[in-house]
């Protein structure tokens, strides 16, 4: 994922003021930085939720300014995980394979098959309000890492267990990963 | 005066006020309900014998039957329209930002600073010039006009209070436009919806300036018909289909607190 010479503005002011960077295939990098710095909207950038003033997004070598984020497969943990409040714990995970048409015995296994991976196996039936703020956002990263999309956008740090969980899964899958 | 009395007093001062607030506003509600069991044929208070034959009368009237009749239909077309062209107007004035904004905002709100008589009135005169008044379509029309803006605010509100991070996760994971307003953006709003649903219809089954002008012998609405009962009798028929009607809307907002949650519905719940 590349981007270069990219600018931001929201009316007077300047966000993004001509960033270039890259991230590589499986590298795993944090942005550090005082709040309102535009780590949020360099990240807004990369998942298509924003388009650039001026400067490319490029992802594998394609130029992804104007493709829509559903159509990016970036996935993205926000700051206060957006879990659907209408759906339970396992309907969000799902909803990532429902939407790509995976068949319902395949997205069943998956799920669960996830859910054991971040230690919520038997959580599948209740909403996000009763869970902890932990076990949000481990729905959350599992939503947001797990639903048949190749890369990875992660807005806050995760709590120290999700790092490792994340970590176990990367080591695990490092083939077809990245992380950005 | 120690310090603890002269509070206790003041405390006992505010319930004191509480109360008799809350009683003013229940006052009329009462009066008529208590006068709706009078069995005397005129509406006097207090009554000195209880009946319930004026409950009878207002069931048995073929006026109120018919008003009624009407009033279902015109409230559930008016409503059901408004809350599609309020839903669509609030969520490209939400999301949106274009020219003349402020002005097609101004003339959604403007139902709010016309007179009622003033839309029933305009909607006789072009109805009259087309030949339609004595059909429900121009009823519908105007309660429309009237409650689009109740509508409007009670979605435009929701939208407002719907976290846009729930679609952009959706999006995120892979959902079109589409999909993303039928799995998340709709399902969200739904309280909201339904709050606004429910007020245009209790507006449009209440309202009497405007359907006065509107509606003809065939399409009165139960208010109109009403009105026209009470210029010729002053029994306590009218008294009983106003408990009725008070019946009536209790009944529909436990149903909605029982389904959906009174907060909810009422649109005062805060976030998270």
């Amino acid at each position: 994922m590349r981007f270069s010479a990219v600018t931001k503005r929201f009316g007077e002011t300047t966000a993004l003021d001509d960033v270039s960077m890259a991230v590589r295939f499986g590298e795993f990098m944090t942005l550090l930085g005082p709040s309102g710095c535009g780590k949020t909207t360099l990240l807004n950038l990369a998942a298509g939720f924003l388009s650039p003033d001026s400067g490319e997004v490029l992802i594998a070598g394609r130029r992804m300014n104007d493709v829509p984020a559903y159509q990016r497969e970036i996935g993205m943990m926000f700051q206060n995980y957006a879990l659907f409040p209408h759906m339970n714990v396992a309907g969000n995970v799902a909803y990532g394979l429902k939407v790509r048409s995976v068949p319902k015995q395949e997205r069943d296994r998956r799920v669960e098959a996830v859910l054991a991976l971040v230690r919520l196996a038997g959580f599948e039936d209740r909403t996000p309000r009763q869970l902890s703020g932990g076990q949000q956002q481990r729905v959350a990263l599992a939503r947001a890492r797990w639903s048949s999309i190749r890369r990875f956008c992660c807005s806050t740090s995760p709590s120290p267990r999700s790092t490792r969980i994340f970590g176990l899964r990367c080591r695990s899958s490092c083939g077809r990963s990245s992380a950005s | 005066m120690p310090r603890s009395t002269y509070q206790r007093l003041l405390g006992l001062v505010g319930k004191l006020v509480v109360l008799l607030i809350l009683g003013f506003l229940v006052l009329p509600a009462a009066v008529v309900t208590i006068a709706a069991f009078n069995d005397k044929a005129i509406l006097s208070f207090p009554p000195q014998a209880w009946s319930m034959r004026w409950f009878a009368k207002a069931f048995a009237y073929q006026d109120f039957r018919e008003g009624f009749h009407n009033g279902l239909i015109v409230t559930a077309w008016s409503s059901t329209i408004a809350l599609v062209v309020g839903a669509m107007f609030a969520f490209v004035l939400d999301r949106y930002r274009f020219r003349f904004k402020r002005l097609i905002e101004a003339v959604l709100l403007s139902p709010l600073v016309i007179p009622h008589f003033t839309v029933g009135l305009g909607f006789l005169i072009l109805a009259a010039q087309i030949g339609w008044s004595r059909s429900y379509t121009v009823v519908i029309a105007c309660h429309i006009v009237l409650v689009l803006p109740f509508v409007l605010r009670s979605v435009y509100v929701s939208l407002r209070n719907l976290d846009q991070s729930y679609e952009r996760a959706a999006a995120s994971l892979g959902a079109s436009p589409l999909r993303v307003m039928v799995t998340i953006t709709l399902p969200l709003l739904l309280p909201g919806l339904v709050s606004g649903w429910l007020f245009a219809a209790m507006l449009s089954f209440n309202e009497f300036t405007a359907s006065l002008f509107v509606t003809a012998q065939r399409t009165q609405t139960l208010p109109v018909a009403m009105y026209n009962y009470v210029r010729e009798f002053a029994d306590p028929s009218m008294a009983a289909l106003s408990v009725i009607y008070i019946v009536g809307t209790a009944a529909l907002i436990v149903f909605a607190n029982a389904y959906l949650g009174l907060s909810k519905v009422l649109n005062i719940e805060h976030g998270r």
